[in-house]
């Protein structure tokens, strides 16, 4: 069990790599986020491999895996399952939703109205459903990872502040360098055809290259989950994660800052990512690296910093280099 | 022993010079300590210091909450007064100089004396004359008597004397002098017989040494003299003749003469002072017995029927005194054990407890209309009553129930006295005996309790002055500590005596009371005065959350009432502290209902009050929110209201099997049914909650889970509720609400025999329905191409009779609004004005989701229906959507909502009607054009820019019958190829625009507009060499109509035919061929102008000069010097091992800083060591020392 504990992180990153190009980040958020119990929001234009890696993760911890390609029409019904009647029988039947999974991939969330994007927020954070009256768990693990596209795209509708909060992390996805393209692109004429039982055949794409056999199981993910609670956290680092926290409170740039469960999520989330890189303590390096994308989806800039042209990213950057 | 003395000596002297240079040193650094600064109190002696009500609420209105830095010295002192901080005021007035502390007493006792009667009590006039900062003058004493007699009821004067008889701090008590002042003040308020008792006796006041005092004292006495002797005479008539025939039944032996005796006394005992008539009976006692008994009996007898009518309260207390100080003239000698005596002591005792309950009873009638100068006291004061309550020994032989009921009237009467608390004692006492009355006093206790500390104005002083109803004294928070540290008292004292009072409400109104009307419940105040939530009482719990639930609901919420009670509170603040109490109530159910699970009604209280508070936080107007922000809060709290009420019909169905069945009842379930409407506890009505069955399925599986079958019993009770709610018409239902109410009750009934009228009424609207239908249909085939604008025709299908009874002309106009759609309580979320609004929202929300919607047109308000294809029946068309579909998935029109005004038994009701769906087909590719008729096209030639930028266009504009089709539909352009290509049509406007809607033909149609504007390709036509001929696009349809025009200079001018001859002419006005009729053949145009090449040529010049100039100006004005690493790290402020590596991290990221190899990879070895040492909990860490070193070496390697 150790052995698989202490090989998990490698093993799952090499898997990845083999499939997806490029994306190692977001393989470590995913694992922080799987480690913590946090949601994971992937904030990014289509094309960009997350359905494609989220299902390798899936396939390599032995985890259900479900995806939601959320659109305008859709209803909460849709997410979260529906009391259906049978008519043979005249009888109510519940019909769970894709909700009920343990890894969950929501595409473009933004683009689904407000009470669907509601019905799933509620679910992450009751991690239950309630159907036709009938109060359900949901799995454990339970884990969310949404994609959205910039905001500022035509056709979506903002998650609002105190539901972006509901996601841990917040991750902005980017394009691969130029030769992670060119491998990409390499990696794709290689593949060749698949042949279907019907004697067609269709071009095989990277999904035909993931491992069917997992590599570890929920119970290993449980025992990654107690180490990272054993990851040792520093007094000074506690102190300092205060003070940015109440540094983003204190902004003059900034119509409101990050609520304590931010704090919480930045300590989380430090601690997954030193079991990810087998510390069992966390460093600077690991706030640094995080805040980002922990915090910088909580705070939301004054009207007055918009117009001179300020970003969150700039404000954070400037309170960090002020952590003394 | 010599040199033992010099050595004393000298330890002496040293001592000494130690102590004189301590002694100087301390005086030095006393005058170097900086003195604190005076407080500035000039000109207070000349302010107005009014105590009138209004100076008084005024000032607190200004000052109580401005920010203490904010107030001067004068400002605290103000409002120490006006809030009756006597103490303090003192305190303040011995701080002042004392020449000044005079005068700003001086100055406070005249202006109590002007404008207004002061607002003041009797214990606010003692306080007064104890804020002296010195002896009380001469002036002073007459003011101070000024202002007493118009403070002091004349009720309150005994009292009031007698506070003065026993001493303040400045006058009365043992000492003669201060005794004095006390008699003088009341001399001067005229309160003479109070001030007799204590003002010297004319010969006492012969040797007083001060003129002026000794004068007044012996004319008041002279005066007094007079008075009594002429109050004698009045009296000594009736007393002269009671006392005559007092002693002639002494002698009389005879039994007639002795009745006939008492039968004059009897008349007379009104009239005669009780010590008399006491006197009488004792002498009487002493030789007839027998006699004295009858008498006694008699007295007794006329004393109760005096009492039953007398509103008197002197002849009431006259009459009480009688009786009791009979009782006490036969103590001793009267055999009050023995019969027939035993009997007059328990009527004695009677007729004092009825006087007592009067009082109770009359009392806070009179203390209602105190201020009204005709109000009279009809009872007698509880001071009086406790002075003459049974004491003598005749009192030991009461009978036990009497004796008790003596005890509870004395408690009573003292709850009544302006120092209650004595009644504490008793109370307990009687609680040792009698539980169950011990709660009733302990309530009437806090009843009083409350009555002291309420701060609205009473009744009498509101009117007198005008103020608003509901007006109160401000209650600062100072004042709340206080009253909340007073019930937390009384509550501590009943806890640990177990004694329970009888109803919690009246503990919350003394709670409420505690707060005034402005301030939401503090969880720590809650907790101070009924102790634990968790170990509250549930008949307490209850009260305070219905306590809570209508403050939050009806008071606290209120900009108003925060105005009213003056508590400076902005919007955003008061909208803070509802949240607050919110959000403290339900932690507070949570935590009560941890230890008392089956508390299902509190579960209800708090889950309806949750349903509350999502209107509120929907509808609140006192902070700024965005739709999407209070949708939010909406749903989340209407989300928690739904998991209360199941917790509580959980809850209900745990306890309900202990209940008998007359305790049955259906609280839990209504409650959740009218919050599922939107029907609030505070009277509120939401309109805009949406009948939701899944809901109402979880509210009917709540009953039918009850266990026992007991599923019938409250099913019924709950469609009791339903029918009575229904029918009720005090209160009836907004007829938007009612066939929802109606529908939705079913749901949960389901066809329960209780249900039979609800199900009626339902299939009374369902009838109707049969002869009403709304029906979308679409014009022209149902098979619609992907891009294609297409109509959808709503109408509503009816039978003849209703189309005679329905008035659909309300759905076709925008007339003003019928109603407000906020009338009242009754509120609804989305704004609508009037039933168009409503019947075009409900399209949009309909069709909005699969359709872009281009237009709606309305049919005139006036429509008529047309004829049905079904026998009987008639189409009314009410409106022609114009859409197109926003994807190829798009499979059919989807329902459309209507609401039908209607009118039954119960009165107006609203009954919601919905469209069935109509299939459509989508197919990409391109389908013929929907229907249109009667086009018109009118083309514009315009080649007015021809030869200035070469622009030649030609502006369509179709019009007719049907959306109009595309361009190509209606004119073919191939024409256009030779002479002037097209290069662009642009569709200007978007799509037709429909205008009008008929139906009053054959057809249904809309009559709509599409205008183009094709830019053609001029180059054939410029470079030609000669005139040519231009030939219009030509209609595909021969019969549209085509008008052709063109432009003559500014002029348009209709063309005759389809072709038109284009002149070149250098010249500007040559000759064009106009025909008779008035249209023209040929037009022509100017040549091209170099104007515009020479416009050019300059503006390139200018152009290439503004360059040069900035070009020169970045030249001269290099940019700043650009950052320098040093510019940038710097040696932090504190050092811990987190900052010293955020340092160095930078240094190492940081394109400023330029190491080499062996620079970076120490660098990272340096980082990497500070992470092991400090972050590892397995390694001990660096030194700070070192630390610093670190962060010095690299900033001096990199900087």
């Amino acid at each position: 069990m150790d052995r698989k504990v202490d090989s998990f992180v490698k093993e799952v990153r090499e898997r990845v790599a083999k499939i997806v190009i490029g994306q190692d980040m977001m393989v470590e958020r995913v694992l922080i986020a799987l480690f913590t119990g946090g949601h994971l929001l992937l904030q990014g234009l289509p094309g960009l491999a997350k359905t494609l890696l989220v299902m390798t993760i899936a396939k390599t911890i032995d985890l259900k895996f479900s995806r939601i390609q959320f659109t305008v029409d859709m209803l909460p019904s849709d997410v979260v399952g529906s009391e259906i009647l049978d008519q043979k029988t005249g009888e109510y039947r519940i019909h769970k939703g894709p909700v009920f999974t343990n890894l969950l991939l929501g595409d473009e969330i933004n683009r689904a109205a407000p009470k669907v994007q509601g019905a799933l927020l509620e679910s992450m954070q009751e991690r239950k459903v309630t159907i036709g009256g009938q109060t359900m768990k949901l799995p454990t693990p339970f884990l969310v990872i949404a994609t959205q596209n910039p905001v500022e795209q035509s056709g979506t509708f903002e998650l609002p502040e105190a539901q972006l909060d509901r996601f841990m992390l917040l991750h902005r996805l980017t394009y691969p360098t130029i030769p992670q393209e060119e491998q990409i692109l390499h990696s794709q004429l290689k593949m060749g055809l698949r042949k279907e039982a019907d004697g067609g055949a269709v071009p095989k794409t990277a999904f035909d290259m993931i491992d069917d056999k997992p590599y570890c199981s929920i119970k290993d993910l449980v025992v990654c989950m107690e180490k990272v609670q054993e990851v040792h956290v520093s007094d000074v680092f506690v102190k300092h994660c205060v003070e940015l926290v109440d540094k983003t409170r204190k902004s003059d740039l900034l119509d409101f800052g990050c609520s304590p469960r931010a704090g919480l999520a930045l300590i989380n989330a430090c601690r997954a990512r030193a079991f990810v890189y087998g510390r069992d303590y966390v460093i600077p390096e690991d706030m640094f690296e995080l805040s980002e994308d922990i915090i910088l989806h909580r705070m939301r800039l004054s009207y007055e910093a918009m117009a001179e042209g300020h970003t969150t990213k700039e404000v954070l950057n400037s309170i960090l280099s002020d952590i003394s | 022993m010599v040199s033992n003395q010099k050595r004393y000596n000298g330890r002496f002297l040293l001592l000494f010079a130690l102590s004189i240079c301590l002694g100087l040193g301390g005086i030095l650094f006393a005058q170097e300590q900086p003195k604190p600064k005076a407080k500035n109190y000039d000109g207070l002696q000349n302010e107005d210091l009014r105590y009138g009500v209004l100076d008084v609420n005024n000032f607190l209105r200004n000052n109580a909450y401005r920010k203490p830095e904010e107030l001067n010295e004068k400002d605290l002192f103000r409002i120490d007064l006006y809030t009756r901080q006597w103490n303090k005021v003192r305190d303040t007035l011995q701080e002042m100089p004392k020449d000044l502390s005079e005068k700003v007493y001086g100055r406070l006792l005249w202006s109590f004396t002007q404008g207004q009667k002061p607002y003041m009590s009797m214990e606010d006039v003692i306080g007064v004359i104890d804020a002296c900062p010195c002896e009380l003058k001469s002036d002073w004493l007459k003011q101070l008597g000024a202002i007493s007699k118009a403070v002091v009821l004349p009720e309150e004067q005994g009292l009031f004397a007698l506070r003065l008889e026993k001493g303040t701090r400045l006058v009365g008590g043992s000492d003669p002098a201060k005794k004095l002042l006390a008699g003088r003040i009341l001399m001067y308020a005229t309160m003479n017989d109070f001030a007799k008792k204590l003002l010297p006796t004319s010969d006492e006041a012969s040797r007083i040494s001060d003129q002026q005092v000794r004068t007044e004292i012996l004319l008041f006495h002279g005066a007094l003299i007079e008075v009594e002797k002429q109050k004698a005479e009045l009296a000594t008539d009736t007393e002269k003749e009671w006392n005559k025939i007092s002693n002639d039944l002494l002698n009389e032996t005879s039994r007639d003469k002795q009745e006939q005796l008492i039968q004059k006394l009897w008349q007379m005992i009104a009239n005669v002072p009780a010590e008399t008539v006491a006197k009488s009976v004792q002498l009487l006692y002493d030789r007839q017995p027998n006699t004295a008994f009858r008498l006694v009996l008699t007295i007794e007898s006329r004393v109760i029927e005096l009492q039953n009518w007398l509103s008197d309260s002197d002849k009431r207390e006259e009459n009480v005194k009688t009786i009791v100080r009979i009782g006490n003239a036969l103590d001793g000698k009267a055999p009050f054990t023995q019969q027939p005596w035993n009997q007059i002591p328990d009527t004695i005792a009677t007729i004092w407890i009825q006087e007592v309950e009067r009082m109770v009873k009359e009392r806070p009638e009179y203390e209602k209309r105190r201020a009204d100068p005709n109000a009279k006291m009809n009872y007698v004061l509880p001071e009086t009553l406790l002075e003459l309550a049974p004491k003598g020994a005749w009192s030991g032989v009461l009978s036990k129930d009497v004796t008790e009921r003596v005890t509870l009237a004395t408690v009573r009467a003292m709850l009544n006295c302006q120092d209650s608390d004595k009644a504490i004692d008793l109370i307990l006492d009687v609680n040792k005996r009698n539980t169950l009355a011990a709660g009733i006093l302990a309530q009437a206790y806090l009843q009083r309790w409350a009555e002291q500390h309420n701060p609205e104005i009473p009744e009498g002083v509101r009117s007198r002055y005008q103020l608003p109803q509901g007006s109160a004294i401000i209650v600062t928070p100072f004042m709340i500590e206080r009253n909340v540290e007073g019930l937390a008292k009384i509550m501590e004292m009943m806890r640990k005596n177990n004694i329970v009072p009888e109803s919690y409400e009246k503990i919350m109104a003394a709670f409420e009371v505690c707060y005034g009307s402005a301030e939401v419940y503090r969880a720590a105040h809650i907790e101070k005065v009924f102790g634990p939530v968790a170990n509250m009482n549930e008949e307490l719990f209850r009260a305070l959350l219905r306590s809570m639930t209508t403050g939050l609901g009806n008071r606290w919420r209120l900009l108003a009432t925060q105005t009213s009670m003056i508590t400076g509170r902005g919007q955003n603040q008061i909208l803070l502290m509802v949240r607050a109490g919110y959000g403290d109530t339900v932690k507070m159910v949570d935590e009560w209902t941890s230890k008392n699970p089956d508390g299902w009604k509190a579960y209800c209280t708090a889950a309806t009050m949750l349903s509350d508070w999502a209107d509120f936080e929907y509808f609140q107007e006192l902070g700024a929110a965005t739709p999407q922000a209070r949708m939010i809060a909406y749903k989340e709290k209407n989300s928690m209201a739904a998991v209360y009420f199941q917790r509580a019909a959980d809850a209900y169905a745990r306890t309900v099997g202990k209940l008998s069945e007359k305790d049955y009842t259906a609280e839990v379930y209504i409650a959740w049914f009218n919050s599922m409407l939107g029907l609030n506890s505070n009277g509120d009505i939401n309109l805009s909650k949406a009948m939701n069955q899944q809901s109402l399925i979880q509210l009917r599986k709540a009953i039918r889970a009850l266990p026992n079958n007991l599923a019938t019993a409250h099913l019924k009770l709950f469609s009791e509720y339903i029918d009575q709610k229904r029918v009720d018409g005090a209160k009836p239902l907004p007829p938007e609400i009612k066939y929802k109410f109606v529908a939705s009750a079913l749901v949960v009934t389901e066809d329960t025999p209780f249900a039979a009228k609800s199900k009626d009424q339902v299939d009374y609207y369902n009838d109707l329905l049969k002869e009403v239908r709304l029906q979308t249909r679409i014009d022209g085939s149902n098979t619609i191409s992907r891009k294609q604008d297409f109509g959808i025709i709503i109408s509503m299908v009816h039978s003849e009779a209703m189309g005679r009874l329905m008035k659909f002309e309300k759905y076709l106009q925008m007339k003003a609004p019928d109603q407000n759609p906020n009338r009242g309580n009754i509120k609804r979320m989305d704004i609508v004005k009037n039933a168009r609004n409503e019947f075009e929202k409900n399209i949009y929300e309909s069709l909005a989701v699969f359709f872009d919607i281009k237009s709606v047109t309305f049919s005139p308000k006036d429509v008529l229906p047309r004829s049905s294809e079904k026998p009987g029946w008639q189409e009314t068309v009410l409106a022609y959507v114009q859409v197109s579909v926003k994807d190829a998935s798009v499979d059919r029109v989807p329902p459309i909502d209507m609401n039908l005004d209607y009118f039954d038994k119960t009165g107006p009701v609203q009954i919601p009607v919905t469209s069935p769906e109509t299939l459509i087909k989508i197919v990409e590719d391109k389908t013929g054009p929907r229907p249109h008729r009667d086009v018109k096209i009118v083309q514009t030639l315009d080649t007015r820019k021809l030869f200035v930028n070469g622009l030649l266009k030609i502006d369509v504009t179709a019009s007719g019958s049907g959306l109009m089709p595309d361009l190509q539909d209606l004119v073919n352009l191939d024409v256009m190829e030779k002479q002037a290509p097209v290069q662009k049509i642009d569709d200007i406007s978007k799509g037709a625009l429909p205008k009008d809607l008929m139906s009053w033909s054959d057809r249904i149609e809309v009559t709509s507009q599409r205008q183009w504007s094709i830019l053609l390709d001029s180059k054939p036509i410029i470079t030609a060499e000669k005139d040519m001929d231009f030939m219009f696009p030509q209609p595909r349809d021969t019969n549209t109509v085509v008008q052709n025009e063109t432009y003559q200079d500014a002029e348009l001018v209709k063309v005759a035919g389809n072709v038109l001859k284009l002149n070149r002419s250098k010249e500007h006005d040559t000759v064009t061929g106009v025909s008779s009729n008035g249209t023209v053949t040929a037009v022509t145009i100017p040549q091209r102008s170099h104007k515009g090449l020479w416009l050019s040529i300059a503006g390139g010049i200018i152009g290439i000069i503004i360059i040069v100039v900035i070009i020169i100006n970045r030249i001269m004005n290099p940019k700043e010097r650009p950052l320098r690493a040093k510019d940038v790290f710097h040696m932090p402020e504190k050092i811990d091992p987190f900052v010293v590596v955020r340092l160095l991290r930078s240094m190492s990221i940081s394109p400023l800083v330029s190491l080499d190899e062996k620079q970076r990879e120490q660098l990272i070895k340096d980082i990497q060591n500070i992470e092991d040492k400090c972050f590892d909990p397995g390694n001990t860490g660096i030194e700070e020392s070192s630390l610093s070193e670190t962060a010095r070496r690299w900033l001096k390697e990199v900087c």
